[in-house]
């Protein structure tokens, strides 16, 4: 457990250890471009406010999941590859290099979540945050980072195309989620089992869920389909991990 | 004393591909037969006991590096069991896992962490690492400006700093200073004691120097295992390959030749063969088979040598190796003679002397290696015949002190005072 902390601020370090600031650069780049993207669409297209909640604050609660979740995803499809040092000369265990990648991941979430909570409470002093479901749905995409992180970390060994091919994917992935678009009764109406079927939505849309006011029940369809996928992706994950990974150092 | 390292019918199987595609293919629809199966390790088995110090030798590709990587637990085999009792600590790599972007002591520090040592007992490693290294306030400084021998100190310093119950070391020792090698060496013959330690080197006099016990591998096989000293003439057996030996009636009186001469015994040849040595004798100051050398005796080797084809480049050489296996000097009659020596070899049997003096070397057993071969260079050649340690030696120096592999006279020597005299 203390390896896995200190793996994480390491990895965090390293990332940005070439530059002046240094992990500061992890925190500034998603700000900068959620400021960017705010001025944007709040004074460039005039977005109008999402229901009474302005679309700075809407936007900002589902971007900063989003983040987590693309983060999450790039990095523990490179987890075992880029620790290859590790895994090939010495005796390390290799399993949890992709809790390590998620933790520092998380490290840099918690600081994004701690800035939208003060704007949250800052704009809409009256509406309480639903904690329990913060607390819910943090656990979702924890579970469901770790299950891609095994997975993809795992085939990354053996198909090095891949973690390009997720870069892609993520680009896709973005613009099915409704992050910086909304979505509409007749859209859910139409491709309803689409929508539901995308697991990032689930939590993107839970996260708005539970920071902002409005209906606060859990989407029963949706969250089947999650949990389903996510489940799946976590056996999935793990049975391939614990398959392959006496072969890591053969393969890298 | 308990077994340390147990390791029974070990084999190791890589499968290589001749395309990328077919890799994936034969993961995903297990179309084995694309893959082309190379055993690394074929029914291996040993065991080492506590505190011992054994090395294992063998030719590139013979599957020494393969055995560590198994028995440090980074890759699995594919046959066998491995029975580890005791901490490993396995240097595979000097400074595999150093950032070059990171200080010394940031990188020294990972490495304590990355095998799970409480703060207290990071802080007191780190400055014996640190002490032991003596690479000064460099350790501040990020390791990309350290030079190699910066590196290699640290790397060292850190991997030894652990005191682990088994200590596995690939190829590491051969680098560095040899200062600083020295002191290494030093270090681990202190771990040695309570350690068990496997080294894999193609050094074999560090070899000889630590380990008493010996594995030689050819080909993913454990040929032999052993006496050190017997493991090294098997691997130069090996590095010159065998040559096919055919019977001989045990005729030890040769026709032209009064001397009686030794038949080289059959498992001490090796070369390819076409020209044979069958037999040889030495003198040593005119007396035949003597054993005992001193500085500026002179020796005189001859050897009958049988060859159904002619040759012009006739290559006779020798070479004296010590008791590790380090050689310590030879001569070819190409080199020594500037073209003045005859190279000629016609069909037949033919008797080939040559003579040289006892050089000053420090006191001890050495072994003579007597070799033929055919070729325009000596490092061109082939390799016709050898018979390895052919003659035992044993060098004394009368009571004087070699200070070294052997000495050199100071050629002048004054003392001038410094101090401006008194009296003017």
């Amino acid at each position: 457990m203390r390896l896995l902390i200190y793996m994480a601020w390491e990895d965090l370090r390293i990332r940005y250890s070439r530059s002046w600031l240094g992990a500061l650069w992890a925190f500034l780049s998603p700000l900068l471009t959620v400021l960017i993207l705010c001025y944007v669409f709040w004074a460039g297209y005039r977005n109008p406010p999402v229901g009474e909640i302005p679309f700075v604050l809407w936007f900002t609660a589902g971007y900063v999941p989003w983040l987590f979740i693309s983060d999450g995803i790039a990095g523990g499809t490179r987890c075992f590859t880029e620790y290859a040092v590790l895994i090939c000369k010495q005796r390390f265990p290799a399993q949890v290099l992709p809790k390590v990648r998620l933790l520092s991941s998380f490290i840099i979430h918690c600081f994004f979540l701690l800035i939208l909570l003060i704007v949250r409470y800052a704009l809409l002093p009256d509406t309480p945050v639903r904690f329990f479901h913060l607390l819910y749905f943090e656990t979702a995409v924890f579970l469901y980072l770790l299950g891609a992180g095994y997975l993809l970390g795992t085939l990354q060994i053996f198909l090095p195309d891949l973690s390009d091919m997720v870069g892609i994917l993520l680009q896709l992935l973005f613009w099915i989620t409704p992050v910086l678009w909304q979505e509409s009764g007749e859209m859910r109406e139409r491709i309803g089992w689409m929508l539901a079927g995308n697991p990032v939505r689930y939590l993107v849309q839970g996260f708005r869920m539970s920071l902002l006011p409005g209906d606060g029940r859990l989407p029963v369809r949706s969250t089947l389909l999650f949990w389903s996928f996510t489940g799946m992706q976590l056996l999935a994950g793990s049975f391939l991990f614990s398959r392959f990974s006496p072969s890591f150092a053969d393969e890298m | 004393m308990d077994n340390r390292i147990e390791v029974q019918g070990l084999t190791k199987t890589y499968h290589l591909y001749r395309k990328k595609s077919h890799r994936i293919r034969g993961l995903l629809l297990r179309e084995e037969y694309l893959a082309r199966e190379f055993e690394a390790l074929r029914g291996i088995s040993f065991t080492v006991a506590e505190g011992e110090c054994v090395g294992i030798i063998g030719l590139n590709g013979s599957g020494k590096s393969t055995l560590l990587k198994i028995l440090s637990g980074v890759t699995s085999p594919t046959e066998g069991s491995v029975r580890i009792r005791g901490e490993v600590e396995a240097l595979l790599e000097l400074g595999a896992g150093f950032r070059p972007e990171d200080t010394g002591i940031k990188n020294v520090e990972r490495q304590l962490m990355l095998r799970g040592l409480q703060k207290e007992e990071r802080r007191r490693r780190m400055s014996g690492i640190l002490a032991f290294a003596e690479i000064g306030d460099f350790a501040f400084q990020p390791v990309r400006t350290y030079s190699t021998g910066m590196f290699v100190r640290l790397a060292f310093a850190a991997a030894l700093s652990i005191e682990p119950e088994i200590l596995l070391i690939d190829e590491a020792l051969s680098v560095g200073d040899v200062f600083f090698q020295e002191k290494c060496f030093r270090r681990i013959r202190a771990l040695s004691g309570k350690a068990t330690v496997l080294m894999v080197s193609h050094d074999l006099a560090s070899i000889s120097r630590f380990c008493s016990r010996t594995l030689l591998l050819n080909g993913g096989v454990l040929v032999y295992d052993g006496d050190t000293k017997d493991a090294i003439a098997e691997y130069y057996r090996i590095r010159q390959g065998t040559m096919p030996c055919t019977e001989r009636k045990n005729k030890v009186e040769m026709p032209v030749w009064d001397e009686p001469m030794r038949i080289p015994e059959a498992g001490s040849l090796s070369g390819a063969g076409q020209i044979r040595i069958t037999a040889y004798s030495w003198q040593v100051n005119g007396a035949a088979f003597r054993e005992e050398v001193m500085q500026d005796d002179r020796i005189r080797v001859t050897l009958s040598v049988q060859t159904e084809e002619p040759t012009d480049c006739l290559i006779t050489g020798f070479q004296v190796l010590d008791k590790r296996g380090m050689e310590v000097f030879g001569e070819t009659n190409l080199t020594s003679g500037n073209g003045r020596f005859s190279t000629q070899l016609r069909k037949g049997e033919s008797l080939i002397s040559f003579c040289f003096s006892w050089p000053e070397l420090r006191e001890g057993d050495y072994f003579m290696t007597l070799g033929i071969g055919t070729g325009p260079e000596v490092l061109c050649q082939i390799e016709q015949c050898w018979v390895n340690q052919a003659v035992h030696f044993v060098n004394s120096t009368s009571g004087r002190l070699i200070y070294g592999l052997f000495n050199r006279k100071m050629e002048e020597f004054q003392i001038i005072s410094m101090e401006a005299d008194k009296n003017e």
